[in-house]
């Protein structure tokens, strides 16, 4: 190998636990330069990138057998279909009231907007057949051009206040980021392949998540919704989402698949009503320490065993 | 069972084998079709050594290169024998079913 190469190998190999890369480190570099040797660039590329994945994936706990990545890979149906739906019903929404918009910079305006809805969409069909590495291309596509569309609002020449501009357009594009990066993180190997269950689940959600969203008009009435009902909105599902910590699947994987939405659509009120983020703290640091227990008290306990509630 | 696990575990049902050569026997028993990287095989091993269905046969140093072997336990091996047998039966089902297919002709300028 050559000098970049095996710099590159140790880059790569760096992502690894430590423990593992020293019981293992040796074994991959050795298979990797068998699998390289002649190689072009390109399929060296490859290789090292899923050589790293596979090591950024057991840095963070998002592997196939990793409680992080089941909680994932059995969210992934209700987060493809939360997207999809809410997607759908922002098109619509933004259809009735502006329709389609005509040439020039009011398309060009909208390009990203619609993007991301699209690819929202279409990630969720893809779901629903199993096309997993699919669905999981298009919810990035769809997180890019929501992050596109965040900065080209928030950096608008008329734009007095980006922080306030970022966090109000946040509400409507950040659950298809935090989406997005859920469906990113579920381990290939621990998807489902759909049965009528997941479908269920899929089209339940996609139903559900839009009608949620805009029956009570959650995005544009914040004045009306005291705060703590709005914190309440972020912890729950949150703490939900942690009791993955013990094995308790069926009460996690909903909390995580409604978080990214919860979180987006509840950050700019309360970071308003609050008159500036800082004040947040304290209900933040709460929410942290609720957490860190929360996960201590999982670790000394062990994760639930056979009996444990799990959805699988 | 997933295409990569079946494919892994026949890879080994022989003989033990160390990662690169099961790289290579999954390509040879897909014939090309799978190319296994190495990343997405050591997650796949690691899966396996959890489970049970594999454990490592033995540990050398080969010209001054770290070398582990893989071989089935007998629980993978169960698995693999009943993921056969089922595979066997829907192929089965499958050729019966084409054998007495009765093919109807293509009807030109209909709506499909």
């Amino acid at each position: 190998m050559s000098d970049a190469t095996v710099f590159a190998v140790r880059t790569a190999l760096a992502l690894y636990p430590g423990r593992y890369r020293r019981e293992r480190g040796d074994e991959l570099a050795v298979v990797f330069a068998d699998t390289t040797a002649g190689a072009g660039p390109m399929a060296k590329i490859q290789e090292l990138f899923d050589l790293g994945a596979y090591g950024l994936r057991m840095r963070t706990g998002l592997t196939s057998t990793s409680a992080g990545g089941r909680l994932a890979a059995l969210a992934a149906p209700l987060v493809a279909g939360a997207a999809g739906g809410l997607a759908a019903g922002q098109a619509l929404l933004g259809y009735l009231e502006s329709g389609v918009p005509h040439g020039g910079w009011g398309l060009l305006h909208f390009l990203p907007y619609w993007a991301l809805l699209g690819a929202a969409m279409l990630s969720a069909v893809a779901a629903l057949l199993g096309r997993w590495t699919m669905a999981k291309a298009l919810a990035g596509v769809s997180a890019l051009a929501a992050v596109v569309e965040l900065v080209w609002v928030a950096t608008r020449p008329e734009v007095t206040q980006p922080l306030w501009v970022f966090l109000e357009s946040f509400q409507w594009d950040g659950p298809f980021v935090l989406w997005a990066l859920v469906l990113l993180a579920a381990p290939k190997e621990g998807l489902p392949v759909p049965s009528w269950r997941e479908r269920g689940l899929l089209l339940a959600a996609a139903a559900l998540t839009p009608v949620v969203a805009f029956a009570d008009n959650v995005y544009t009435s914040w004045y009306h919704l005291d705060r703590q009902w709005r914190a309440l909105m972020i912890v729950v599902p949150l703490l939900m989402a942690l009791a993955v910590v013990r094995g308790w699947y069926l009460v996690a994987v909903p909390g995580l698949a409604a978080l990214p939405w919860t979180f987006s659509v509840n950050l700019h009120a309360l970071w308003q009503q609050e008159g500036g983020a800082w004040k947040l703290l304290p209900m933040a640091g709460l929410t942290v320490v609720a957490a860190v227990a929360l996960v201590l008290v999982g670790r000394r306990r062990g994760p639930a065993g056979p009996g444990g509630r799990q959805l699988a | 069972m997933q295409e990569p696990t079946l494919l892994l575990l026949t890879a080994l049902a022989d003989a033990p084998r160390h990662g690169y050569a099961l790289i290579q026997e999954i390509a040879a028993i897909s014939d090309g079709r799978v190319k296994m990287r190495t990343g997405t095989l050591y997650g796949a091993l690691d899966r396996l050594l959890g489970q049970g269905l594999i454990e490592v046969a033995a540990e050398e140093v080969v010209d001054g290169r770290a070398r582990r072997t893989y071989a089935l336990t007998d629980a993978g091996r169960g698995a693999l024998a009943t993921e056969a047998e089922r595979l066997r039966a829907v192929a089965t089902e499958a050729e019966r079913r084409l054998s007495v297919a009765v093919v109807s002709p293509r009807v030109r300028g209909a709506f499909a």
